[in-house]
């Protein structure tokens, strides 16, 4: 009889979870990649094959209110030619995940609120006896936001903010390990240097054309890392010495993207995008080496631009990109070493300069095959070139060119 | 379970519609595919799909809750929304009717013709839209309110009455038409010059009173069988207010221009939601890809629009937000190559380093050198070294440099160091074994064989594992066993197997092993590398180099203690006192560094 109570309980319960999802509407999206090539970086290069994939299952509870589960991963042997870590952190593997769990909300006519929450898991291995699972640098992200959308015609404004918690939980600073803290020399310094936590606020602002003939979109991005574990390195009196001070290191980076495209025929679209970023962070650098000591070490400003143009040909059943990227970076205090490692007077300045050319056809169109609908032959090629005045390189490359190509399939759904 | 249920739900209020064709060509583009596909019989179209005619075609929809639309030629239409109770199309070019049943506005349910520049909401009607430079109205039954897509005048709305036209132009001003009553319009013509404003702030096209009551199902203006149950019988005059070729308001019909290009979405082409932009990844802090599933959904009404733009939105946002955030993170551990916490060793393994220096006195220093094999705290290995010169230290870098590098041994001209070492301990260890050297009372003392000063100490020892295997004290040395060891290279198993190593009587051996790599080519180092600068740090290639020491003996009980340095560490730390490019070009070929704290060099 008990039993018989408890059952009837819950399936009442599960009745009353069913009704309102009894209307719910699913629209799958869906994209996948399998993409195989070089990477070349100097004399070396790597071969793979790299697989992508994402899965939106958006689901309608009602016309005013939507849940959007995403799910993105990824599995890289070939590494992309932007790759910041530069030529020798050559990464033999990379595998990521995030899953997402957004709503939209439309609380009125012109006003849509929509919260997010998820996480992001990446390993990284680099090198080729290391394993996959113990990356020196796989993160786990964990994060949380909400964004409200005003909706003005043929476009929007939008404001968000986001909390992100970063954590490495494989990277322990040399430097803070007990067996070296016990000699004296070194003191205080943190562990988890890498471990932050994240405050970020966007405000964005999107149109597009009556004739959706151009879209325009611009964002600005504020971003406010507090590091948990990562003590301001400081100087003494004598001028060269390192020691670390109580305040924890925080940073402050302030991102204005945008982005312009325009069809200007039924075959040709050119777009562009600039990005302007302010980087400031109360962190200073010592260098042991050369006895110098940095003041805001790692403070820049940086610009990058990229206009690309799109030729589709006819019945869309092929299309050709070419893309173009230029980039300056400066940086505010750090000053450039010569190829033994002195300092000089000028500042440290990078530049970089790519180029992409992607090819893609429509297998779907051209067999006219179902099972193919969807389905692109895509080849691509890219060349990056990085050079800046800085000519120590011991520890990081500032001077060099990589290229990669990649050849296969990509579906959209 | 109850996801089980919930995922495979059927939708209840989003349905299809039907497509048929009536006449010519008629093509179909579904979301995100490119692809305008020739619709030769009636098919099912969805929310979001597309429908195009050229020249002297047609095409019949019938619609959730049974509305029917006949298209007319030249004609662009989005099904924006299709829905039970919710109906918005957006007519881009061409001419569109409409017969709409069943519509309950008092429960929020709405029917909508969107154009360029004009919305037209319709309260149970039958009614055309044409749409070219103007967006041109007539209504059949019934009514519709017209507004402006202006924003500025966009709450101001025209209600529209059977048998009235009106045209809206592109600057968002309502010209009303002539009335021309259909035939079965019983309520005659009406005044629609005049607009005024209703109770509720909307202008009524009709000043005279409640609107007409439902017509019957003729086809109006035509006369014929109901178009919306006889299709078959649609022609291009259905959608014209009269046959006299006029347009409601009166200006000479302006042909719609030849049909518009199948849209495409922005980049949609080349855009890979997994990286944010093209096939290849974009600078991770370059420009992001503009959105390529178009603008956000837009209307005045409360609901979120096509759910493929909001999923395909939301997956661009989150990978954009994410392609920002690993260019963030990129930089943090770049900062780490950049300042030389880890890097690539000689071994092709990632090594973590730390190297620090700290002044105890003016005229003392004290440096860590410290490096292990990434993730593996077992393969620590490090040593520190404490030193106290003659005078106070320089408290510039050159200045130090040059204090460091002339502690142990002079330059080649034979000058008198001004800094020396007096005292210092070299402690190295892999944690486990450890090698510590201590020496005090230190006096440079000239070498005529060299030409050079070399820094001689009163006091010394070398203990290995607490083993003593010298011990210097007051000028006068003992030696485990008994007598001073010899010293020779030891050429073990292996191409790069040889150290150089002291054995003492009872076959205690301490042995040092020093290889210079060039990790920019991975391999060892060979004398071109040595530099010709006078800059004293460059002799030994300067910052291209990289340094293996390895010190081996039998009393290790772990195994070697391994140690990796750039050379100028090496010769900040006192180790390497190199001070010519024929010192470097020795090293390189194989001979020992010449720095003392090793303690090997007490022969």
């Amino acid at each position: 009889m008990r039993i018989r109570t408890v059952l009837a309980v819950w399936l009442t319960a599960l009745w009353s979870v069913r009704s309102p999802l009894e209307a719910a509407t699913i629209t799958p999206i869906a994209h996948a990649s399998a993409l195989g090539g070089q990477y070349f970086t100097g004399e070396t290069h790597s071969n793979g094959f790299n697989l992508d994939a994402s899965v939106v299952p958006v689901i309608g509870i009602s016309p005013r209110l939507y849940l959007i589960p995403i799910y993105t991963g990824s599995y890289h042997e070939t590494q992309s030619v932007y790759n910041f870590l530069g030529e020798n952190t050559l990464i033999q593997k990379q595998f990521d995940q995030t899953a997402v769990l957004r709503l939209a909300w439309a609380a009125s006519a012109a006003w849509r609120i929509k919260p997010r929450g998820g996480f992001t898991k990446e390993w990284i291995q680099q090198s080729t006896d290391e394993d996959l699972w113990g990356g020196l640098f796989n993160y786990t992200r964990g994060f949380g936001g909400v964004s409200a959308e005003h909706v003005m015609g043929h476009g929007s404004l939008e404001i968000g903010y986001e909390f992100g918690a970063v954590e490495y939980p494989k990277y322990h600073a040399l430097v803070a390990d007990s067996r070296l803290t016990s000699t004296g020399i070194t003191s205080s310094a943190g562990s988890q240097v890498l471990d932050f936590h994240v405050h970020e606020t966007s405000l964005q602002y999107q149109i597009t054309a009556d004739d959706k003939l151009w879209a325009l979109t611009s964002r600005f991005t504020w971003m406010r890392e507090n590091f948990l574990d990562q003590k301001v390195m400081t100087q003494n009196a004598s001028g060269f010495v390192q020691d670390f001070s109580d305040t924890q290191r925080v940073d402050n980076i302030y991102t204005l993207s945008l982005q312009q495209a325009f069809k200007t025929s039924d075959r040709w679209t050119l777009s562009a995008g600039e990005t302007f970023q302010y980087y400031t962070s109360n962190q200073n650098a010592f260098d042991a080496n050369q006895v110098q000591f940095t003041s805001r070490y790692y403070n820049f400003v940086d610009v990058q631009l990229a206009p690309s143009i799109t030729y589709t040909a006819a019945q869309a059943l092929w299309d050709a990109t070419l893309g173009l990227s230029y980039g300056y970076r400066r940086y505010n205090h750090r000053q450039y070493q010569n190829t033994e490692g002195t300092y000089q007077d000028a500042l440290v300045y990078s530049m970089n300069r790519g180029t992409n050319v992607t090819l893609r056809y429509d297998l779907g169109k051209k067999t006219g095959w179902r099972s193919l609908k969807g389905v692109h032959a895509v080849l691509t090629g890219n060349v990056l070139t990085y050079w800046s005045n800085t000519r120590y390189e011991a520890n990081y490359p500032y001077n060099y060119t990589v290229s990669s190509y990649l050849a296969g399939l990509t579906w959209d759904f | 379970m109850g996801i089980g249920l919930f995922l495979f739900t059927a939708s209840a209020w989003s349905e299809p519609a039907t497509l048929k064709p009536l006449k010519g060509e008629v093509y179909v583009q579904h979301p995100l595919k490119d692809l305008w596909e020739p619709v030769h019989r009636p098919q099912t179209v969805q929310e979001g799909d597309r429908v195009k005619t050229n020249n002297d075609s047609a095409a019949f929809m019938i619609l959730p809750d049974d509305h029917r639309v006949a298209i007319g030629a030249d004609t662009f239409v989005t099904l924006e929304r299709v829905a039970e109770g919710e109906t918005k199309l957006y007519l881009k070019a061409g001419s569109v009717r409409s017969k709409v049943r069943h519509l309950q506005t008092d429960l929020g349910q709405y029917y909508k013709i969107q154009t360029p520049t004009a919305v037209v909401a319709v309260r149970g009607t039958d009614f055309s839209v044409i749409q070219n430079i103007s967006a041109n109205i007539h209504v059949f039954e019934g009514m519709v309110d017209l507004s402006a897509l202006r924003k500025d005048i966009a709450n101001t709305t025209t209600r529209l009455e059977a048998g009235h036209s009106a045209a809206l132009d592109p600057s968002g001003q309502v010209q009303p038409g002539p009335a021309t009553p259909p035939p079965s319009d019983p309520g005659g013509p009406r005044d629609a010059t005049m607009p005024k404003k209703n109770s509720d702030g909307s202008q009524n096209a009709n000043p005279h009173g409640p609107p007409p009551p439902p017509a019957s199902g003729l086809a109006a203006g035509s006369g014929g069988p109901a178009w919306f149950d006889h299709p078959e019988s649609i022609t291009p005059g259905l959608f014209k207010p009269d046959s006299n070729g006029m347009t409601p308001n009166g200006q000479t019909p302006t042909r719609p221009g030849p049909a518009q290009p199948p849209e495409t979405r922005w980049n949609n082409t080349s855009f890979n939601p997994l990286s944010g932009a093209s096939v290849e990844n974009p600078p991770p802090s370059g420009p992001t890809a503009l959105n390529p599933y178009g603008p956000p959904p837009t209307g005045n009404t409360t609901t979120l629009g096509n759910p493929t733009t909001l999923g395909t939105q939301a997956l661009r946002d989150t990978i954009l937000s994410r392609n920002l955030q690993t260019q963030l993170q990129g930089l943090l551990v770049a900062g780490l190559y950049q300042d030389g916490s880890v890097k690539l060793g000689p071994d092709g393994l990632w090594h973590q380093y730390a190297d620090s220096i700290h002044l105890s006195a003016p005229d003392q220093v004290e440096f860590l050198n410290a490096t292990m094999i990434a993730n593996q705290p077992n393969t620590l290995n490090y040593q520190k070294v404490w030193m106290k010169y003659n005078v106070s230290l320089p408290t510039t870098m050159s200045g130090l440099a040059a204090a460091t590098q002339s502690g142990f041994r002079g330059d080649s001209a034979g000058n008198l160091p001004s800094y020396y070492v007096t005292d210092f301990t070299n402690y190295r260890t892999n944690t486990v074994d450890y090698v510590q050297v201590t020496g005090s009372a230190g006096n440079p003392i000239l070498d005529s064989s060299l030409s050079r000063y070399i820094t001689k100490f009163s006091n010394e020892s070398c203990v290995v594992n607490g083993t003593t295997l010298y011990n210097t004290a007051s000028g006068v040395t003992t030696y485990l066993g008994g007598a001073a060891p010899t010293a020779a290279y030891h050429i073990g198993s292996g191409q790069a197997n040889v150290d150089y190593r002291n054995t003492y009587n009872n076959g205690i051996f301490l042995g040092r092993h020093v290889t210079y790599f060039n990790p920019d080519v991975q391999q060892m180092a060979d004398p071109s590398m040595a530099g010709t600068t006078s800059n004293s740090l460059s002799f030994l290639g300067g910052s291209t180099l990289v340094t293996q020491d390895t010190l081996v003996s039998n009393l290790f009980t772990k195994g070697p203690i391994l140690s990796f340095a750039s050379t100028q560490s090496r010769i900040l730390s006192g180790i390497d006192s190199v001070h010519g490019s024929g010192d470097a070009s020795a090293i390189l070929s194989g001979q020992l560094p010449v720095g003392l704290p090793d303690g090997l060099l007490r022969l």
